[in-house]
């Protein structure tokens, strides 16, 4: 299924991408670690989009493949636009952040048209538009998590509450549209629509959560969201914590850290139960999933091929996870 | 979700050098969906340091 889905990410790029030179960018940054056209790529987002739609209507069929490679594009342009606003865009990658962006907005228009034909494929007679409506108010929610988190860089102090919710809606909503879109195509009925849309922003929240605390304060060398001050919530946590060890720093202000020595600042994250607190929130978030699943299960009488991808994709979050 | 409730229980038992394991301490005194998610770590942590025991308690060396 996911050599299928890459097929179809690169024909959509040849599709609605046709000017060589936007087109070839799009294949080169689509070929990047973690994204769609790189052969170690999960490609969550559309995997998700196409369990959805198989839960409720059987083996999907090719509209429901081009659904799936538009969530993926959805879904790395989100990533390109993070790479901008964190900057982070790669010099090697031979963009510069204005093309980076620009590239990003191609992906995001392009997948939309994709989305677009596949809903019309599915239903050639029927109104496509409640789909698309659908869609669009999750990519809405999407971007709100996108632009909180973008502004809460430039504050020196966030809450639990404004990370959560950033991150809530940011992956929330990017797991909302995929298996959104997915289930969609395969019925007419909201309420089923609505139990997937949930499931989805349960799923991607909870990967969000295990990926912030993984990037926290890594011990592998590499670089650490502790390091770029990002407002994730087990970083938020943590500089709760150092603020109240040392007041004078005031409430919630980001102190300074009072040494450069990584491993000293990776202990004190682990002794100050950030690890603890982040993973009992996404726990909590994969345990409301999992109850979408059993609703879901009510209404569709098995749900068995979302149950294997929770247990893969649970199996795959352990180690970071892993706290006593 | 009263993340603050749960920010503050681990932050008492933490300053409060609790003993360990603390999740499975947390577990019963967390509100709501947290004691679960508590409980679930907590017995994953259980089952992990026993598999591992057991691993090293059957990996003897040939001679």
């Amino acid at each position: 299924m996911l050599e299928e889905l890459r097929t179809e990410v690169r024909n959509t790029i040849y599709e609605y991408c046709a000017d060589p030179y936007l087109r070839d960018a799009a294949l080169h940054a689509l070929a990047r670690p973690g994204f769609a056209l790189n052969g170690e790529s999960h490609c969550r987002a559309g995997i998700l989009s196409l369990e959805a739609y198989r839960a409720i209507g059987g083996d999907p069929g090719d509209a429901a493949v081009q659904a799936a490679a538009a969530i993926e594009l959805q879904m790395e342009s989100a990533f390109m636009f993070d790479s901008v606003a964190d900057q982070e865009v790669d010099p090697d990658d031979g963009l510069t952040p204005a093309e980076e962006l620009a590239l990003a907005i191609s992906l995001l228009s392009c997948g939309n048209a994709a989305a677009s034909q596949a809903a019309h494929r599915i239903d050639p007679t029927g109104s496509t538009s409640w789909r698309m409506q659908q869609l669009h108010r999750s990519q809405i929610e999407a971007s709100t998590g996108q632009f909180l988190d973008a502004s809460l860089q430039k504050f020196d102090h966030a809450t639990l509450d404004q990370g959560l919710e950033m991150t809530s809606r940011k992956a929330g909503g990017l797991g909302k549209l995929s298996a959104g879109l997915g289930a969609s195509l395969a019925t007419d009925d909201l309420e089923i629509v609505g139990l997937f849309e949930d499931f989805g922003s349960n799923v991607f929240t909870y990967l969000q959560l295990v990926d912030d605390l993984r990037d926290a304060c890594p011990d592998d060398g590499h670089e650490s969201d502790l390091r770029q001050q990002k407002k994730t919530v087990p970083l938020i946590y943590f500089y709760d914590y150092l603020s109240q060890r040392a007041p004078e720093a005031g409430n919630g202000i980001i102190p300074t850290l009072e040494s450069d020595d990584a491993q000293m600042i990776q202990r004190e994250f682990r002794q100050c139960g950030a690890s603890l607190f982040c993973a009992v929130v996404a726990e909590t978030f994969l345990n409301r999933a999992k109850s979408n699943l059993a609703d879901l299960e009510n209404l569709l009488g098995t749900v068995q091929n979302l149950e294997h991808l929770l247990d893969a994709i649970e199996a795959g979050s352990q180690e970071v996870l892993s706290v006593t | 979700m009263e993340i603050r409730e749960l920010e503050k229980a681990i932050r008492r038992a933490v300053l409060a050098d609790h003993p360990k394991p603390l999740l499975a301490t947390l577990a019963g005194s967390l509100p709501g969906e947290f004691a679960l998610a508590a409980g679930t770590l907590a017995n994953r942590a259980q089952n992990q340091s026993v598999t591992k025991r057991v691993v090293q308690a059957t990996a003897k060396p040939w001679a």
